[in-house]
């Protein structure tokens, strides 16, 4: 799933950081760009693994 | 009443029916100890001093009357301080939640506990939020592996397994999202539970990962945490992932045994990125089990890696408003990597429940096959305090988030695990290996763990700097 080649990880974090309302210096922001690139490298078994299409997430909510 | 710590808690709680000893003479002696030789391993955030002696004094007060006490009457224990305790401040390992009142009411797990009996003493160290597997809390201090003072507890219950494996309390509580209660339990060398998902009420307790979060106990014998487990159990409406089932208690089955149970050791991935004396330790209690197969869990580095995306998303997004507002107040251990998960697309984590899901299909079918699965709990035993790197076959790994590297393919499908302990197992430190059963098959795991401590394979001694004085 992730494009290796084009992934930018302090850009990414630069951009998507006001979207969930943190104000990062930019000194944080190459620290968390490091944090992500590691959620990037542990990730990546799971995001390149193929899903049936009729597999739901696994929380199911009960009302 | 001399070297009580050295006994387990079924034998404190029957002195005490029997009036050999008062709740009240055991809970000073308990105080005093942990006041002495707590300073050795800082495992305690917090003494419940008042609270302990009510309780004591209530257990001694219900013996006079002829009541019944309860099974765990005036054994001392202790929670991970992210457990509310009636009249403390429920820490979650964090600086920012000393805002909060002191907690008014127990988590429903400590008033288990004290409905049976059991005397609560104490608040317990963790990693901060729980995210961490080493108990290296910038704000409260590392805990210190009871085997060597210099060496982590592992975490991110590292206060809940030093303070059994010192001898401070019999008991103690913890939770596990991806190896919280599995990890330490390994590196400081006693019994620890992780439930199935869904079977022990969290509510009281601070999450950090509501999808993967269960809470458990820790003992130094097979008998005390049957025990405990067995007060543990019952219905909670107030926690939404509870799922209702009757109690099934397993005290009563501890000397079954194990013929006719299927029991294979996982080999492949768990075979795999750790140092040797994890994979004898694991083939030791394979043999103790006469396991009679070799077996591969399919996908399982998947399912780790889809774990460790629900965890950052899930672990930052209970904490976005205090990472929006202040930042600075968490551990520089934790911050950045919440603050990395606020950041992880949708799409990541629906792709890793999706995974989640059939990865679930898949275990269940190896389940149909077999009863127990056996494998390391830990890629290595305790390591130095503020180590960061780990040497496996030559290739160095971050330390920090590779100690779960075992636990969390378990449960993240909810599965019921039963860490026990083989002492000595590198020099003189422990190190602990997963008994893996089908969801709600945890009898089958204690009647494997009662085994194991029969044969002399598994035991949990007070570790040896603390079991004098």
């Amino acid at each position: 799933m992730i494009d290796r080649e084009h992934f930018d990880a302090v850009a990414y974090v630069t951009a998507a950081a006001p979207l969930v309302g943190l104000a990062l210096t930019p000194e944080r922001i190459e620290q968390v760009a490091a944090a992500f690139a590691l959620v990037v490298r542990i990730g990546a078994p799971a995001l390149a693994s193929t899903l049936p299409p009729e597999a739901e997430p696994a929380p199911v909510f009960t009302p | 009443m001399n070297d009580w710590h050295l006994q387990d808690a079924l034998s404190l709680a029957a002195a005490v029916r029997e009036r050999a000893v008062s709740a009240t003479e055991i809970a000073d002696a308990a105080l005093a100890r942990i006041e002495a030789r707590d300073p050795d391993v800082n495992a305690f955030t917090e003494m419940t001093e008042r609270l302990a002696l009510a309780d004591a004094a209530a257990v001694d007060a219900s013996i006079a009357r002829r009541e019944n006490p309860g099974p765990l009457a005036g054994v001392p224990f202790a929670a991970k301080n992210l457990y509310d305790i009636t009249g403390a401040i429920t820490l979650a390992g964090s600086v920012i939640e000393l805002r909060r009142p002191p907690a008014a009411v127990d988590a429903f797990a400590v008033a288990r506990l004290r409905a049976a009996g059991a005397v609560c003493v104490g608040a317990l160290n963790m990693d901060e939020y729980a995210y961490g597997f080493t108990t290296e809390n910038t704000h409260y201090g590392s805990t210190h592996n009871p085997h060597d003072p210099g060496r982590i507890a592992g975490g991110s219950s590292g206060g809940s397994a030093a303070a059994v494996a010192a001898g401070l309390v019999p008991l103690s509580l913890g939770s596990d999202t991806n190896g919280s209660i599995r990890v330490p339990a390994s590196l400081c060398g006693i019994y620890g539970l992780k439930p199935t998902y869904g079977r022990l009420s969290r509510s009281g307790v601070v999450l950090f990962v509501p999808s993967l979060d269960h809470i458990g106990p820790f003992a130094r014998s097979v008998g005390d945490l049957a025990a405990v487990y067995d007060a543990l159990q019952g219905e909670d409406p107030a926690d939404p992932v509870q799922v209702h089932r009757s109690r099934e208690p397993v005290s009563a089955i501890l000397d079954e045994g194990i013929d006719g149970l299927r029991i294979a050791r996982l080999v492949g991935y768990f075979a795999r990125g750790g140092l040797d004396c994890a994979q004898q330790a694991t083939g030791a209690v394979a043999r103790g089990l006469t396991a009679s197969a070799e077996v591969e869990l399919p996908d399982a580095a998947a399912a780790r890696s889809a774990a460790f995306l629900i965890t950052a998303a899930e672990g930052a997004q209970l904490r976005l408003p205090d990472l929006q507002a202040r930042p600075d107040n968490f551990s520089p251990l934790s911050r950045d990597r919440l603050l990395a998960g606020a950041l992880v697309p949708a799409q990541w984590v629906l792709h890793a429940q999706r995974l989640r899901s059939v990865f679930r299909a898949r275990v269940a079918a190896l389940m149909q096959d077999w009863d127990i699965l056996v494998a390391p709990a830990t890629p290595a035993a305790a390591t130095p305090i503020g180590q960061e790197m780990l040497e496996v076959g030559g290739e160095k790994i971050p330390l920090r988030p590779n100690l779960g590297v075992y636990t969390q393919p378990i449960s993240f499908v909810g599965l019921p695990v039963l860490t026990v302990p083989v002492q000595n197992a590198e020099g003189g430190l422990p190190i602990g290996v997963q008994l893996i059963a089908a969801p709600w098959r945890e009898d089958v795991l204690f009647r494997a763990a009662a085994v194991l401590e029969r044969s002399g394979v598994c035991v949990a001694p007070v570790a040896p700097a603390f079991a004098t004085g």
